[in-house]
């Protein structure tokens, strides 16, 4: 951050809100190519680029980094890549600072499409009966520029676009609806929070609903939708967009970030620590699995999943360097780690 | 618009006006300089001076002009667009550029982009390597870079008239003129420079896109004496900056910066018998929009100002000289995201030299109060030796700092007001071999330089970057220095050799620091004879890492650089300069910053005239 210029601050502060992984497979894939069996890695790099996708074997036995741009040479997944998103066997790599989507083969990276024109700072999207909504915050300075971007998963055109009204970030489907999460605007002196509840049939925003502040988790699963705030969890109700459910945060902790279901678990992360609770439980458990005190000078959690009861942590360490990924068991053993590329933020598994 | 038709036509108009009054000339040749302590209070460090004519040969910006024959390595972002210095390895706050004596780094960042400044107009240019911040306060900790209006009371009025076009639709023009009498001395210049700068990437089907700029600079000095012991002295800069920031992927939304920075000083100089008192009053505003996106302009800002009372004593006693300093420097800061604050700082130094012999010896020292943050106490030792004729030795030690910027204490949200200065103590030694005349001349210089208490922008446990007093970093290196001149009868040779070591290592990691070469080696060769000249140079910035970690995939690759030029003077027309330059002659592909290629073969052509 030599080449820290004011500016920097503005952005970067803007992008580190955190990510997760939306899996929206809806269809049997046969997974053939050099990166069927495994984790992809996105490493959303800097300001001059280093973005970058990395590939860690099921076995944990290696890592190859910089996939994207071994498979296509002298291309580049662009500025900031956000986040990913499949389809069958594709992948759909958004890159929020330049601007494009690249849609490549999922299993052996070879590049399709870039997907560009009418996208403006994408962030997420998910797959709805054929087509694929992905939101797009604009100025970040505004938050009635931000829209949702309608493509088509046949001629990888957007087709549409429609404002939100609010800034848009996550987004997830459930029930045919699609949720968008709205963190409150960058800087804001009145931070607030809420869900917008898009209708794909009749292209409206039904309904906004009002939620604690720092909203940072959105999750659909088992016909409602996981939110995590200020509050705690809540529990949507996909029908009729209520607040059916909510579980208070535990008091010892500040903030609950990165919320991932699996089993019948629900994960969630407070500063280095990684928590669990049954979702049957009705409360939030306050007792780390284990604390991950960074390893790294510096280093900070910035990218969180699970996958079949193991952690995946990334820590970008001062944001200059090569990040980490740290693997561990699901009693909280360190089964392995490896270097990646510059700020790894999100894990997405084959 | 070919601009060099319309200076041309300018220039012949302002030519006629002003050659009527060559003939009322009275040679006085008193220099006057208003950085009085550069050259007294150096002892110990290995200053480089860049004349006027150099300024004005060299096309560009002070980054252009300073990556030959200098130690420092300056990376940017694409040609043109944002520029910052690593001076001796360390970070781009720890160059400090210095205008007629005054620190004018940035308070919103504190650092100088040296793409934001048009040096042409100066008149003498100084580099000064190593620690300065007893004299030049915040930021002088790698060295220091010193611009510098020059005012004569000889009766003389000249002027230069200069129009370079070339590549890119790229035009740079100069005007420059002053004049004086045994009271009065006034001098101006006017400086454009502007590109479309849409190079082709070298090796690529890509272009440069977004990468346009325009930029204006004027200076203006008048002094007046008042009678022999009194003189009234005004320094006066302008720049007005447009830049588009060049896209890394031609998705990107286009970007743009504009800034603005006028700088003024009015000084008093009262000569009292064995005294020499000075006291001057500075005023500095900057200013800077930047717009996201173009498509959707909505530009963010900010702007500083700075207010400076300085009073200074020079005393000369038998072998001493002495210099006794206060100031009062309050700034201002507000703008889209730090809050509106302001800082007081008030500082006092006392630099003493005294003469013995063939040693010149010098100890200086410095206390600042700020209302902000605590400052260190500030030293700086040094001592020249000569042997002989040809042998003499410089060392120098002392301790410098940077001060926590206005971005650092008041960042809306992140700012931190505990932060400490960073320090730096560092020590180093020449060895200058010449003969007698001075024109062959060879030195060696070791530095060690240890720093502590780097500022650093890094997340905080709730993901909000904050600056931190985190990094140490050494740094220690070897510089090289050739100068050379020959004469055969009417030919005559120019050669300037320059060799760099650098390491620069987190102490913490072990690591060399990003975008910082540990080879850099330049030459120039001049070749005139009668009105005709050729010159030719060549310049090597070896491998930099991109990763702090040192990751060795993630490097850019050393290059060697080769630019050449030919002149010719006609002395029937006005003493018309005409020179056609080739930049990056070998096209070769390289780059400063990770994604950010700069241009690969290009030419100007260049009229100037001197009246």
């Amino acid at each position: 951050m030599n080449k820290y210029s004011t500016l920097f601050l503005l952005f970067f502060s803007a992008f580190i809100i955190s990510c997760s992984s939306d899996d929206d497979i809806t269809e049997p894939v046969i997974p053939d190519g050099d990166f069927a069996n495994g984790t992809l890695i996105l490493n959303e790099g800097g300001f001059s680029g280093g973005s970058s996708v990395s590939f860690i074997s099921n076995d944990l036995s290696e890592v190859e980094n910089s996939i994207f741009e071994n498979t296509n040479p002298g291309q580049s997944v662009g500025l900031f890549p956000q986040s990913i998103f499949f389809d069958g066997d594709r992948a759909f790599i958004i890159s929020n600072g330049s601007n494009i989507i690249s849609v490549v083969n999922r299993f052996t990276f070879e590049l399709i499409e870039t997907i560009d024109g009418d996208l403006d700072v994408p962030r997420y999207g998910t797959v709805l009966n054929g087509k694929v909504y992905v939101t797009n915050q604009a100025a970040f300075d505004s938050d009635q520029d931000d829209f949702i971007a309608v493509i088509d998963l046949e001629t990888l055109q957007v087709q549409e676009t429609f404002l939100v009204g609010a800034v848009a970030n996550h987004i997830v489907n459930s029930n045919g609806i699609i949720f968008i999460q709205n963190p409150s605007l960058f800087g804001s002196e009145n931070p607030v929070s809420s869900i917008s509840v898009f209708d794909p049939s009749s292209n409206n925003i039904d309904e906004v609903i009002q939620v604690g502040d720092d909203l940072n988790s959105l999750k659909a699963f088992n016909n409602n939708v996981y939110a995590l705030d200020d509050d705690g969890l809540k529990i949507i109700n996909t029908v009729d967009f209520s607040i059916e459910t909510v579980i208070n945060k535990p008091s010892n902790l500040t903030s609950l970030n990165n919320l991932r279901i699996e089993s019948g678990q629900m994960y969630y992360t407070s500063g280095n620590a990684v928590y669990s609770s049954s979702i049957s439980s009705g409360e939030l458990s306050s007792e780390p699995i284990f604390d991950y005190g960074s390893e790294l000078a510096n280093g900070a959690l910035y990218g969180f999943d699970v996958h079949e009861g193991q952690f995946y942590l990334a820590d970008a360490g001062d944001f200059a360097s090569d990040g980490t990924v740290f693997i561990y068991s699901s009693s909280g053993d360190l089964l392995a780690d490896f270097t990646v590329g510059l700020n790894p933020n999100g894990f997405y598994f084959q | 618009m070919n601009y060099s038709i319309i200076y041309s036509a300018l220039a012949c108009f302002i030519t006629t006006l002003s050659y009527s009054q060559l003939d009322s000339i009275q040679r006085l040749d008193e220099v006057f300089v208003v950085d009085r302590q550069i050259n007294r209070f150096s002892t110990g460090q290995l200053l480089q001076d860049i004349l006027s004519s150099t300024l004005q040969d060299s096309p560009g910006t002070l980054t252009d002009l300073l990556q030959q024959n200098n130690p420092i390595f300056l990376r940017q972002n694409g040609y043109g667009m944002v520029s910052s210095p690593s001076f001796r390895g360390t970070t781009a706050q720890q160059t400090a550029v210095v205008w007629n004596g005054f620190n004018i780094n940035s308070q919103l960042n504190g650092q100088t982009d040296f793409n934001t400044l048009l040096v042409d107009g100066f008149d003498e240019l100084s580099v000064r390597p190593g620690g300065g911040s007893v004299i030049y306060g915040t930021g002088a900790i790698g060295g220091s870079v010193h611009l510098k209006n020059e005012l004569k009371f000889n009766g003389e009025t000249k002027g230069t008239l200069s129009a370079r076009a070339g590549s890119f639709s790229t035009y740079q023009n100069l005007l420059k003129a002053s004049t004086s009498t045994d009271k009065w001395s006034l001098s101006l210049s006017l400086s454009r420079f502007s590109s479309e700068n849409d190079y082709d990437w070298p090796g690529t089907s890509r272009q440069n896109l977004n990468g346009e700029f325009e930029h204006y600079n004027a200076n203006f000095s008048l002094s007046r004496k008042l009678n022999t012991n009194n003189r009234i002295t005004y320094h006066g800069m302008y720049f007005n900056g447009d830049r588009n920031f060049s896209l890394v992927f031609p998705s990107d939304p286009p970007s743009s910066y504009f800034n603005e920075d006028h700088r003024h000083l009015l000084e008093w100089e009262s000569q009292l018998s064995d005294v020499t008192s000075i006291l001057k009053f500075a005023f500095f505003n900057e200013d800077f929009r930047y717009t996201a996106d173009t498509r959707t302009p909505r530009p963010t800002g900010a702007s500083a100002q700075t207010l400076l009372a300085r009073y200074s004593l020079f005393y000369t006693y038998k072998a001493f000289d002495f210099n006794v300093l206060s100031e009062y420097n309050y700034s201002s800061a507000s703008g889209d995201n730090v809050l509106s604050e302001s800082r007081n700082i008030a500082s006092f130094a006392f630099l003493t030299k005294h003469h013995w012999k063939k040693l010149t010896s010098e100890v200086s020292v410095r206390q600042e109060y700020s209302d902000v943050y605590d400052s260190p106490f500030l030293f700086s030792g040094g001592l020249n030796y000569k042997f002989s004729e040809v042998i003499s030795a410089k060392a120098n030690v002392s301790k410098n700092f940077r001060i926590p910027t206005f971005n650092d204490l008041y960042w809306e949200g992140s700012g931190r007001t505990d932060l400490l200065p960073e320090t730096s103590n560092q020590i180093e030694a020449s060895l200058i071999l010449s003969d007698p005349e001075n024109t062959h001349q060879l030195s060696f210089t070791g530095y060690y330089n240890d720093i502590t208490n780097l500022i650093r922008w890094i997340p905080n446990s709730s993901n909000v970057w904050q600056p931190e007093n985190v990094d140490e970093v050494e740094t220690y290196g070897l510089e090289a220095n050739l100068s050379s001149s020959y004469e055969f009868g009417m030919h005559t040779f120019d050669l300037r050799s320059l060799y760099a070591y650098t390491i620069s290592e987190n102490k913490q990691t072990g690591f060399q620091l990003t975008y910082v070469p540990k080879h850099k080696v330049t030459n120039s060769l001049t070749y005139s004879i009668d009105r005709f000249s050729v010159d030719v140079q060549n310049l090597y910035n070896g491998e930099v890492f991109t990763r702090s970690n040192n990751s060795a995939g993630d490097v850019l690759e050393d290059y060697w650089l080769w630019n050449a030029g030919i002149s010719y003077t006609f002395p029937k027309l006005q003493n018309l300069k005409l020179s056609f330059q080739v930049r990056n002659v070998g096209d070769i592909a390289y780059q400063t910053i990770e994604n950010r290629p700069l241009p690969g073969r290009h030419f100007f052509i260049k009229t100037q005239i001197n009246f």
